[in-house]
């Protein structure tokens, strides 16, 4: 028997057997999952309905008062959870093995966080990488922001002649990888970078003016100063730990008030994004904001190997924090959900439950009792309520922990 | 019925099984029998038409006339080498995530079973080394942990950064001593300009805190080659010993400089790492008519030479053959000699009754070939090595589809 004969043979019997019998099932069942009985909350059109969930074939596939549970092959009873988008966290590190990255599934998969963004865990020269061993292999949805990195190994070169160079190798390699690479990471700050910051934000800058890309901006240490920083940025740019408390913040250290730059740079179109991580995130600046009417446009967790152990922990926990200091739980869902999702633009429908969307689904609830929550400077603090996650599916398939 | 019962019947079904004709006892055959070729293993001085059995990834068996029966997967070596799977201790495999190449393809095409990668990535890398490139691989990877002058913050003070990243790199090393066998960095101002002695001084300090053998790449001066030398110790590798530039082994005259004389007396190896830039033909003919043969034969394989002029270990090892050297005084610095400083695998390097079924099938072949060295310099040869087959570990390496 030939190869070519060996594979028409398996293609008769398949025809013959198995494939009328699964049409038939699918006629009966035409979903694979059914979600029952659930509080369906989709931010992105304001839904907020008792209502059931179909997905097929990896999309929602019908949203609806009432599914019969015979037409679902994998019938959920969400009696008491909100079913809501999967989570979008938009600021991640999980080049596992590589610097402080995770591995996104396992925490996927107890997270309701469906879609992870890599912060800028890998450089150009990385990126077939990033594909290959952190995209493809992982079951969550996974894309990332590649880094600007201006490192050398030769401390007598120029450094801004240095990071010129890697600019169009960056801008290059993102251009060319637009279905994962959302755009350029830059970190600014004189801890990063000294008195370099500023100029190299100014090559970012051209990089994404270039190549047509968005900015992901870390904020910390001054110089360079709030102001210098908001010019650089544009709209669709996000700017990243904005609750942090250091000296590159968006309030006044010493009056608490909003920066006018960040105000105008909000009102032309720049998101602003949690970015909790290791140091970023502080209650106070946190509630300094949020008094003065300034929601973040996204949550996100900075998740890395330093903190996944806490402050951080997960996206439940950032978006719990949020919840504590005021916010709704639908603001906090719209953050972590439909508004994070507008940077993943190979996927329109990402961070909705409108039919057609991709099939990633969160279950959740909102505790009651008494939790112990910490920011990144160790301020503790006993929330009331927090976010628990019961079910992750992505693409339409339950997200399970690997062994 | 319960699970408990499911369970207990399948394992009656599976003994019963095992008392009839198909499992009546464990098949006694060699997984791979190799039959007819000529064995070469200069490690221990053996050559010989004989046949090699392997099995559950041993050698189990070197003798002549070994009925083919006696192996499943029975390989016909007629008119060629059976040796010791090639060990490279110069290579870049730390793939996709940086410039090294995927061993799999280029595994299966070389005869190269062991892979040693110089330094591609650094210690806040090597999770990632081991997760997708040694665990990812059929053939055996090892490396050389390198360490990295680079900081985001160009005012930051280099040997102040540098010592700190020196004790990051001794901890990773030394947590992953399955795998890393020692410290690569590169030595010359073309790398890091003004720094590099300072910068060798601290990877010096760091292979004698952590006990790690150092290979240092050598380029351009300064550092002088003797400056360099100082820093080596036994069973240090010095890698490019074969290039043009002048951090070399060659004084202006064309004579072994007695710095690199004194090191070899004293232990200090000295490999090839032919790369895109290192290997000069002019340079390794006068080296080895004063008798100075490299210790160890290597490719510096990675995506900038792998399409020339290096292509792959066979054809690296055709120049040295080119250059007057004898099979068996190349492959020992192929096989034997990089074993013994990857010093991970007992048995490696040499083929023997007991040790790993690493092997080769490789065959000169003759014709009218062309090779070239780093600076494009050709030369035409009439015969050269090439692989025909790869075995690691007992099994056939495949190139992926």
């Amino acid at each position: 028997m030939t190869r070519r004969s060996l594979l028409q043979g398996l293609g008769v019997a398949a025809a013959g057997g198995a494939t009328p019998r699964a049409f038939a099932q699918r006629r009966r069942r035409p979903y694979d999952i059914v979600i029952k009985g659930g509080e369906v909350r989709d931010p992105s059109r304001e839904l907020k309905a008792r209502a059931d969930v179909a997905i097929q074939d990896g999309k929602i596939a019908e949203v609806a008062s009432e599914i019969p549970a015979e037409r679902g092959i994998d019938v959920i009873d969400a009696k008491g959870l909100y079913v809501t988008p999967g989570l979008v966290d938009l600021h991640t590190h999980i080049v596992y093995g590589v610097r402080s990255g995770i591995e996104a599934d396992p925490i996927a998969a107890r997270s309701g966080t469906s879609t992870w963004i890599d912060a800028g865990t890998f450089a150009y020269d990385q990126i077939k990488g990033f594909r290959r061993f952190i995209v493809e292999r992982n079951k969550c949805r996974v894309f990332g922001f590649v880094y600007l990195y201006p490192t050398s190994r030769n401390p007598d070169i120029d450094p801004i002649k240095h990071v010129s160079g890697v600019m169009d190798r960056t801008g290059r390699a993102a251009a060319a990888n637009r279905d994962i690479v959302l755009g350029v990471k830059f970190q600014v700050g004189s801890n990063m970078n000294g008195r370099y910051s500023l100029e190299f934000l100014k090559i970012a800058r051209r990089l994404c003016d270039e190549y047509d890309l968005r900015l992901l901006s870390h904020i910390s240490t001054a110089p360079p100063e709030t102001e210098q920083v908001m010019e650089l940025m544009k709209p669709g740019d996000v700017v990243t730990h904005c609750f942090n408390e250091h000296t590159l913040g968006i309030v006044d250290r010493d009056t608490g008030r909003l920066k006018p730059s960040v105000q105008e740079a909000r009102v032309r179109g720049v998101l602003f994004d949690v970015g909790h991580g290791s140091g970023s995130f502080n209650f106070k600046s946190a509630k300094h904001a949020l008094d003065q009417g300034f929601l973040p446009d996204s949550i996100s967790t900075d998740i890395y190997s330093a903190n996944v152990n806490g402050p951080v922990f997960d996206l439940p926990t950032t978006m719990s924090k949020l919840l504590y200091l005021g916010m709704s739980f639908d603001e906090v869902l719209k953050c972590s959900t439909v508004n994070p999702a507008r940077v993943v633009t190979p996927l329109p429908l990402l961070g909705t439950l409108q039919v057609g969307a991709p099939g990633d689904v969160a279950l959740l609830s909102v505790d009651d009792g008494e939790f112990e929550l910490i920011d990144a400077q160790r301020n503790k603090v006993t929330a009331k309520q927090r976010i628990v996650s019961h079910l992750t599916i992505c693409k339409g398939k339950r997200l399970v922990a690997p062994v | 019925m319960t699970r408990r019962q499911l369970l207990q019947a399948s394992g009656m079904a599976a003994m019963a099984a095992a008392t009839g004709p198909l499992w009546a006892e464990p098949d006694s055959r060699f997984d791979i029998l190799i039959k007819g070729g000529e064995v070469r293993d200069p490690g221990r001085g053996f050559r010989q038409k004989a046949d090699v059995g392997i099995k559950d990834g041993k050698v189990a068996a070197i003798e002549a006339g070994i009925p083919a029966e006696r192996g499943v997967d029975v390989v016909d070596a007629d008119g060629m080498y059976v040796v010791p799977g090639l060990v490279d201790l110069h290579a870049h495999v730390y793939h996709s995530l940086g410039f090294g190449i995927e061993t799999d393809p280029l595994a299966a095409a070389s005869g190269v079973t062991t892979w040693v990668d110089a330094g591609s990535f650094a210690h806040n890398q090597a999770g990632a080394f081991r997760e997708f490139i040694v665990n990812g691989s059929q053939s055996r990877i090892f490396g050389y942990i390198y360490l990295y002058p680079t900081t985001r913050n160009p005012e930051e003070d280099p040997v102040r950064h540098v010592r700190r990243n020196m004790r990051r790199t001794g901890e990773t090393a030394v947590a992953n001593r399955d795998f890393i066998i020692g410290v690569k960095f590169q030595v010359g101002s073309n790398m890091n300009g003004r720094w590099s002695l300072e910068f060798l001084k601290i990877a010096r300090e760091l292979c004698d805190k952590y006990e790690l053998p150092l290979m240092a790449h050598v380029s351009f001066a300064p550092p002088e080659m003797d400056q360099v030398m100082e820093y080596m110790k036994p069973g240090d590798v010095m890698t490019h010993c074969f290039n043009t530039h002048s951090i070399g082994v060659l004084d202006a005259a064309g004579k072994i400089k007695n710095s690199v004389k004194d090191a070899r007396a004293r232990g200090v190896l000295f490999d090839v790492g032919h790369g895109a830039g290192s290997f000069n033909f002019d340079i390794a003919r006068k080296a080895l008519d004063q008798g100075f043969m490299p210790d160890t034969i290597s490719t510096d394989v990675y995506t900038a030479s792998i399409n020339g002029p290096v292509y792959d270990m066979p054809t690296t090892m055709a120049k040295m053959q080119h250059l007057g050297m004898s099979f068996d005084d190349v492959l020992v610095r192929t096989t034997l000699n990089p074993a013994k400083i990857v010093d991970r695998v007992p048995g490696m390097g040499t083929l023997a009754v007991g040790g790993p079924a690493d092997v080769a099938l490789l065959e000169m072949e003759e014709g009218d070939f062309r090779l070239v060295d780093s600076q494009r310099n050709a030369v035409r040869v009439d015969r050269r090595i090439v692989s025909r087959l790869t075995i690691c570990r007992g099994r056939r390496v495949a190139a992926p589809v």
